[in-house]
């Protein structure tokens, strides 16, 4: 019983600390002027196949 | 290859109508109505409503046309009234998240275009600000599955401490689901995540001896990953006999649904649950 509720407590804390530091990273990006760079980047990302392959048929 | 042959061949005189006035060329036409069934399949329309819209328009227009629907794209062939010239185009399906207010929105426009109020610029300007329209709130959406997988628990007999769990552990789970996606996870490895963490999370019941109903609380805390609309819009499409879509979503589906249970499975055997 112990045992179930240390892993129960480490799994749940792994995933919130997870969240923290992604909200963490987040503010740092969005502080750094990153985060535009990212909207830029994803803007026209409306097709699924890397973006590779759509340089390679912009050669054709 | 399952070609759906929507061709009407009505050799009528072009009438001098408004709409007709402003009728595209058949390329624009084409190129038009293409980009709108790319994006109507994207955001989960089902094969027949994308057929129905399509040759609304291109009717209204006086003009036939010829569609091939695909699992990953559109293949539009358009005829002029008199059948003696034609453009195709083919076109990849947008990726975008299964939405019906786009849905419900594109098919209103091509019940204006049938109904003579939109022009082809019309037309084309209104589908531009449709999908281009912000999704819904992400914080909202968030609320609102954590809400309704809580529902479905008490749907199922759970009592409110098991309506608290499912709750929680729907939030966790869809808030991890919406940051994964976000940063461009595979869906499958998203979905097997989530339902880990959700089911460990749903598994409190047991862990901490919480509420009289455990085993509905971990059962229901993962149902808002199962993929409901693909799983409809299969069976949808089999109906109206486009077996290559009908299978490619039934097959997506079950992927979805295996990676589910393995994240299920998963947490249980953490917990040391023994289900059976």
């Amino acid at each position: 019983m112990d045992t179930q509720i240390s892993i129960w407590i480490l799994t749940v804390g792994c995933l919130f600390i997870a969240f923290l530091f992604r909200c963490i990273e987040k503010v740092r990006e969005e502080m750094s002027g990153d985060h535009a760079m990212i909207e830029l980047k994803d803007e026209n990302e409306i097709y699924e196949y890397d973006i590779d392959d759509r340089e390679d048929c912009e050669d054709l | 290859m399952n070609t759906t042959l929507m061709t009407e061949k009505t050799v009528k005189t072009f009438k001098e109508t408004e709409s007709s006035q402003a009728a595209p060329s058949v390329k624009e036409a084409c190129i038009f109505l293409s980009e709108y069934a790319a994006w109507l399949l994207g955001c989960g329309a089902t094969c027949i409503r994308i057929e129905k819209n399509v040759r609304r328009m291109v009717h209204a227009w006086g003009m036939t046309v010829e569609i091939i629907i695909l699992p990953g794209h559109i293949h539009l062939v358009v005829w002029d009234g008199l059948h003696e010239h034609s453009y195709s185009n083919i076109e990849r399906i947008r990726h975008t998240g299964i939405s019906f207010n786009i849905n419900t929105r594109l098919s209103k426009l091509s019940w204006a275009v049938a109904d003579g109020k939109a022009d082809f610029d019309e037309a084309r300007a209104t589908m531009e600000s449709i999908v281009k329209m912000p999704p819904t709130n992400p914080k909202l959406v968030l609320l609102l599955a954590s809400l309704a997988n809580a529902s479905f628990c008490r749907l199922f007999g759970g009592d409110f401490v098991s309506m608290g769990i499912v709750f929680l552990a729907t939030l966790a789970g869809f808030r991890l689901k919406q940051a994964m996606l976000e940063d461009g996870a595979d869906v499958r490895f998203t979905f097997f995540c989530c339902a880990f963490f959700s089911s460990v999370i749903g598994a409190a019941g047991y862990v901490f001896g919480l509420g009289g109903t455990p085993e509905l609380a971990l059962g229901t805390s993962v149902l808002y990953l199962i993929p409901g609309i693909p799983y409809i819009n299969s069976v949808s499409d089999l109906l109206d006999g486009h077996y290559i879509s009908s299978f490619s979503r039934l097959m997506n589906a079950a992927v979805l649904t295996a990676c589910l249970s393995a994240g299920l499975c998963g947490g249980l055997l953490l917990m040391n649950i023994q289900w059976f």
